[in-house]
């Protein structure tokens, strides 16, 4: 009996709270090994890619309805980025198939400007998802993860999109397996006027605010031999974007980036031993320009070259061990940030332990060290515990103590780059409690997060701004979602609401972090009768203040947002849809100043072959 | 049906939700008042939010209003980095930065009267001059230059380039003395500042050409601050060790020095009623400005002031703005600029950075 099969026998024992895609990871090949070992020990959010076409403009999108993250958009398709839990952009982590992708200038993700149209599974995980994934994944992280069917044979599929804004967004993908061979090509282009008007704001119009972007993805798997497989996959994205202006004579200024990444993996898998061998290379290109006319004003370049190794060994059929060892060469070349020839060796070793006690208690502890270049980095330490009280609830618990080191930009912009900075250190803990209610799933996790050494950018006497360890942040909350699925004869109805309450407080002011919502509720309800669907979505947003002392006149208002779609699909292989998006045209913004589209439309066609 | 009352059960929960945050917060009222009767105060804004507006409060310190942009323009946006604010005859000028744009409104009303944006690159301070206007501007890259305006029409009439950064502009005796220096960092921690030249270069304004360049001693320090006074310009510099005043004869060139002798890094200089105001840090100190003898202690010690930013002296009132860590309202203090006594502190908008007599 091999890992997988091990696993799997694991996954089917504890089936009652597993989902589709785990059950048949026997057929499934996941690029990202660790992904269904964390779901094991912490609740994991995932979003199919039809979930996400619901909200196809971007990844912005699609968080803020379908998950519990806070996302602070400067206009439609602009810079954006990620809140979870109530802790800052650079403390999410964003993971490409087990990569994690932050930007090593900036220290976090640049959400417009992740691929997602091309990922298999998104899962979304609030909280420390324990050592594995690093530096940055504190508040939470989002997973952009492919994967590899065998034995399916020819696949291809078109979606095509027209929306309001002059925005078209088409996407391509034609796949082959047979029981050794895997291949996986898809291609992506959006592009948007993105002229929207909101006169109730201000007379509000996101002038500049054009952007487009394009993604290629090609994966492709082998069987070489028994208990072998080798596979590859590689991402090319290109970016434009301008940045809104709010009136005419302001400089227009653009943002362009080219990322690449790519990944071999080597599986070797014996009945008691797994063994993977990933070797990643990534790449991170920007430019910025102060004026849409002139040659860029600034960028950089980042290379990343990975080698990771992760073993993993059945002691007994109860004890499982795992050790991680990672090596990194990171390169940075900035243009016009002083930051020259930059080049960090970064070596970690991870081991986590897992005791499957009974097939309804099972414990994980794990430990990592990094070792970063003329760098002092703390030990982190995890521990996880799993236990099915009785067939109605499940109680999860996990403790985390975890870290992210300063950005390039922190350590070397010049002037100001800070090189004695020391890491954000976190502790955190969350208490997951899932009772199962006439079919229905109730989650509540209380959490508490206690966050040090917070790396702020401040202005010194010498007249330019420099990073240094300042407050200290305390986070606390409860994240809450119902899940329920129902099939009666044609009818399926499926529903996911999620609520959370996130109070996250500068110690030093006693003040809720600036673009914090105390209050966020997100739900979608999906209906299909036959070959109809319709779904509708909403989002609520509490009130958010937008400066650092809870000041109620510049706060952004709470606001409601819905939207919904409807689909039919003919001769089996034609789906025809519309979405409104916005249906109640609530004036709504995520940064303040920038408001959101109202009403706006789209229709779409997607074709199987 | 199930969804209707799932939805509706969404909806009643929305509105809980905004029944629970509304709130009660004192609102200001903006009952009309002449601007003329008090201090105008400029709050710089975000960079990337438009945030600046313009502050007022009244002379007697009792009446202040926030927002007056806003509140007597439709609640239209002004823009991002409201750099200073120049006052000519009926109107103000507001020189908004990142927009490329001056904002002229009335200086009794607040209402707008005109907007200019010809040639426009970055402008960062206004003078004047009989019935021109002169606006610097500076990118820190390619544009560095002077524009020159008719302040009937506004038409642009021409513009005077400059080998280095042109940043602060003033009128003093009939001239137009400009800033021409800037400033470059060690590319190694602690990224020391360097001069780039030290110079001053006047204008005349009935020919609109340099008559004049005025180099300043290289004694490394950087020039701060650069203000008029009875027909002179003073040009504040400073270095770690010590900071100097040079006082300008801008018909001339010629220009005396007072040494602050063991006062480093002086980053303000302002003159009010024959005496300088300067600021070191935290310390705030008074002098005569025909005295040759360096104060040596502070006429105030600010205390709580994480970012000092604006800073002037009007009329025997000093005004302190601290902008803290640039992403709340900033605090303003006011205290009497003979004996440093506290009057009185308000909050006004984001990044506070000048105080002028309207």
């Amino acid at each position: 009996m091999d890992i997988k099969k091990s696993l799997l026998l694991i996954f089917s024992a504890y089936g009652c709270f597993l989902s589709a895609q785990e059950k048949a990871i026997d057929t499934v090949y996941v690029f990202d090994n660790q992904i269904s070992k964390v779901k094991l020990f912490h609740k994991v959010n995932t979003i199919s890619p039809e979930d996400a076409q619901k909200n196809s403009t971007n990844l912005s999108e699609t968080l803020r309805f379908q998950s519990q993250v806070y996302i602070k958009e400067n206009g439609r398709g602009a810079a954006s980025s990620p809140s979870f839990r109530g802790t800052t952009a650079q403390q999410t982590a964003f993971v490409w198939n087990g990569i994690n992708i932050n930007s090593q200038f900036l220290g976090q993700g640049d959400v417009n400007n992740i691929p997602f149209m091309g990922f298999d599974q998104l899962d979304v995980k609030s909280g420390s998802v324990g050592v594995v994934y690093g530096s940055g994944a504190i508040g939470g992280t989002v997973h952009l993860n492919n994967s590899l069917d065998f034995n399916k044979g020819f696949h291809a599929s078109l979606f095509s999109e027209a929306a309001s804004f002059s925005t078209y967004n088409n996407f391509a993908k034609a796949s082959f397996s047979n029981d050794k061979f895997s291949f996986k090509f898809s291609g992506n282009y959006s592009e948007s006027e993105n002229d929207y008007k909101v006169e109730e704001s201000r007379n509000y119009i996101n002038r500049n605010g054009q952007y487009s972007n394009t993604n290629f993805n090609i994966a492709a798997a082998y069987k070489i031999a028994p208990h072998h497989q080798l596979s590859w996959i590689t991402e090319f994205f290109n970016g434009n974007q301008h940045f809104p202006v709010f009136l005419d004579d302001y400089t227009k200024t653009k943002y362009e980036t080219q990322n690449v990444r790519s990944l071999l993996v080597w599986d070797w898998n014996t009945s008691k031993m797994s063994n993977v061998f990933r070797a990643a290379y990534t790449e991170e290109n920007f430019q910025y320009f102060d004026h849409i006319d002139y040659p860029k004003s600034s960028g950089g370049t980042g290379k990343n070259y990975i080698l990771k190794n992760d073993f993993n060994y059945f002691l007994t059929s109860k004890w499982n061990i795992n050790v991680i060892g990672e090596f990194q060469v990171n390169k940075a070349e900035g243009y016009m940030s002083g930051i020259k020839g930059v080049s960090r060796n970064v070596g970690s070793l991870a081991g986590l332990l897992r005791y499957f006690a009974t097939k309804d208690l099972r414990f994980e502890a794990g430990i990592k060290k990094d070792f970063v270049e003329d760098y002092s980095s703390p030990v982190l330490l995890s521990f996880s515990g799993n236990w099915n009280v009785v067939t109605w609830y499940n109680l999860n618990l996990n403790i985390a103590k975890n870290f992210r080191y300063p950005s390039f930009n922190d350590l070397y912009w010049r002037p100001g780059g800070n090189i004695d900075l020391k890491p954000e250190t976190a502790y955190q803990f969350d208490l997951k409690n899932q009772f199962k209610i006439a079919g229905a799933k109730l989650t509540l996790t209380p959490y508490y997060i206690r966050i040090t050494d917070m790396i702020t950018w401040l202005p010194g006497n010498m007249g330019y701004y420099s990073p240094v360890n300042t407050y200290k942040v305390q986070s606390y909350g409860l994240d809450s979602q119902i899940e329920y699925e129902k099939k009666f004869g044609k009818h399926t109805l499926k529903t996911n609401l999620g609520y959370s309450y996130t109070k996250s407080i500068n110690l030093l002011t006693e003040k809720q972090l600036m673009y914090v919502p105390l209050h966020k509720f997100f739900g979608n309800i999906d209906y299909r009768y036959s070959f109809m669907k319709i779904y509708v979505q909403g989002m609520y947003n509490g009130l958010t203040y937008a400066d650092t002392e809870e000041k109620r006149s510049s706060a952004l208002e709470p606001y409601f947002v819905m939207n919904a779609g409807v689909s039919g699909t003919f001769l089996k292989n034609y789906t025809v849809g519309g979405k409104v998006n916005n249906i109640f045209n609530e004036i709504y913004q995520t940064t303040a100043f920038y408001p959101l589209p109202k009403r706006n439309y789209s229709i779409y066609l997607n074709i199987n072959f | 049906m199930k969804i209707r009352k799932i939805l509706s059960l969404a909806f009643a929960s929305a509105l809980l939700f905004n029944v629970a945050c509304s709130d009660d917060e004192f609102v200001m009222e903006a009952p009309q008042v002449d601007y003329a009767n008090g201090i105008i105060i400029s709050n710089e804004g975000g960079f990337s939010t438009p945030t600046s507006d313009v502050s007022y409060v009244s002379n007697d310190l009792g009446i202040l209003q926030n927002g007056i942009y806003a509140a007597n323009n439709n609640n239209e946006i002004l823009g991002s980095v409201l750099q200073t604010i120049g006052f000519r005859g009926d109107y103000a000028y507001l020189v908004m930065n990142s927009p490329n744009k001056i904002e002229i409104v009335n200086k009794h009303t607040f209402r707008k009267q005109a907007t200019v944006t010809s040639n426009l690159d970055n402008p960062r301070y206004i003078a004047y001059s009989g019935n021109q206007y002169f606006v610097t501007n500076n990118n820190f890259s390619t544009v560095k230059k002077l524009n020159v305006y008719n302040a009937n029409d506004n038409s642009f009439v021409k513009s005077i380039n400059f080998d280095r950064y042109a940043e602060k502009v003033v009128e003093a005796g009939g001239n137009i003395v400009v800033q021409t220096d800037g400033i470059y960092y060690d590319s190694a921690p602690p990224y020391a500042g360097h001069p780039t030249g030290n110079t001053i270069t006047i204008v005349n304004p009935a020919t609109n050409a340099v008559s004049k360049t005025v180099d300043l001693p290289n004694t490394g320090a950087i020039i701060k601050d650069l203000v008029s006074y009875n027909g002179f310009a003073y040009a504040l510099t400073s270095n770690d060790t010590n900071s100097y005043i040079y006082k300008i004869n801008p018909a001339t060139g010629a220009f005396d020095t007072v040494t602050l002798t063991a006062i480093p890094q002086v980053q303000k200089l302002k003159i009010d009623s024959d005496k300088f105001y300067f600021v070191n840090n935290s310390k705030v100190y008074s002098m005569n400005i025909s005295s040759t003898t360096v104060p040596t202690t502070p006429l105030i010690t600010l205390t709580g002031v994480t970012n000092l930013y604006g800073f002037n002296v009007i009329d025997g009132r000093l005004y302190v703005a601290d902008a803290k860590t640039f992403t709340s309202d900033s605090k303003v203090s006011v205290y009497n600029a003979n004996n440093g006594s506290l009057l009185s502190s308000f909050n006004t908008g984001i990044a506070t950075n000048g105080f002028y007599k309207n």
